[in-house]
């Protein structure tokens, strides 16, 4: 009960999370604020995902690791690459 | 020191689903990897041509896009958490709604090709129409494989294939479905909100 609880307090903060980072990214005065925090939106999305919804909380450290790492790996090379052009 | 605590701790970690699955994850991970640093290195190179693309681009549909294929994650965690609950009507319930989602995401993107292709807006248009069809293409197939997978599943269920402590096969759907997820959630702030 409590699980399906979290789960679904989760979901609502992925809803409304995904909602914050489309309304940061229309404003025209934050492009370097507004691609920092998009892409750290980016990476607690994934995150929630890959802990709590993929299960990956109680696997193996290596995958997990793997995959924790992945979101954070790509958003920062693009934001990186965004920011020097 | 507990050695036996440790030992117990250490045995109890496992990867959720078969071990296969996640090698075709880690892989497809690379692949839509390389795809991004693409994209985001053609963007680098040709920014004009991109901020123009992009702001041809229905950003409603994207964020309806996105709710929607976390609303499908949502229900398919239920699904696995309903089957190792041993409730078994429940689960074909929360699969039914996670497809319904994963269809009104393939509709609505269907739905946005449909209006970039009436537009005169085509894979030959320019650089930033080539990696987006490519990447949105693409993902967009993983999507329509994870709808098969989860029928496929959802019949398994419904014929009591899945039982307490043999949940393996839907665990690796659901991981794959969730991947699916995860990459969309580089996808959309990358193609639709990043300009």
């Amino acid at each position: 009960m409590i699980k399906a609880l979290l789960r679904f307090i989760l979901w609502l903060l992925l809803l409304l999370l995904t909602l914050a980072s489309a309304s940061f990214a229309e404003q025209p005065d934050m492009r370097l604020y507004g691609l920092i925090i998009v892409l750290l939106i980016t990476v607690v999305k994934a995150t929630v995902i890959s802990e709590f919804f993929m299960g990956l909380a109680g696997a193996p450290w290596l995958w997990r690791a793997l995959m924790m790492a992945y979101v954070p790996v790509i958003a920062s090379t693009i934001g990186t690459i965004f920011f020097l052009t | 020191m507990q050695p036996d605590k440790a030992i117990t701790t250490h045995a109890s970690r496992q990867l959720p689903g078969d071990l296969a699955m996640w090698l075709f994850i880690g892989a497809e991970l690379t692949a839509f990897a390389l795809l991004f640093m693409v994209y985001a290195s053609s963007r680098a190179l040709h920014p004009e041509v991109f901020a123009q693309g992009q702001s041809q681009l229905n950003s409603q549909i994207g964020l309806l896009n996105t709710m929607a294929l976390l609303s499908s994650s949502y229900f398919v965690v239920n699904a696995v958490a309903s089957v190792k609950a041993a409730r078994r009507h429940w689960a074909i319930g929360h699969l039914l709604v996670a497809i319904s989602f994963g269809l009104a995401y393939v509709v609505l993107k269907s739905i946005e090709y449909y209006q970039s292709f009436s537009a005169g807006y085509g894979l030959t248009t320019n650089v930033f129409y080539q990696y987006y069809f490519l990447l949105t293409g693409f993902h967009y197939l993983h999507v329509i494989l994870g709808l098969i997978l989860l029928t496929w599943v959802t019949l398994k269920v419904a014929a009591n294939d899945y039982t307490v402590g043999n949940t393996s096969g839907l665990e690796s759907v659901a991981s794959y479905w969730h991947m699916v997820d995860v990459l969309w959630l580089v996808l959309f702030p990358l193609v639709y909100l990043l300009h």
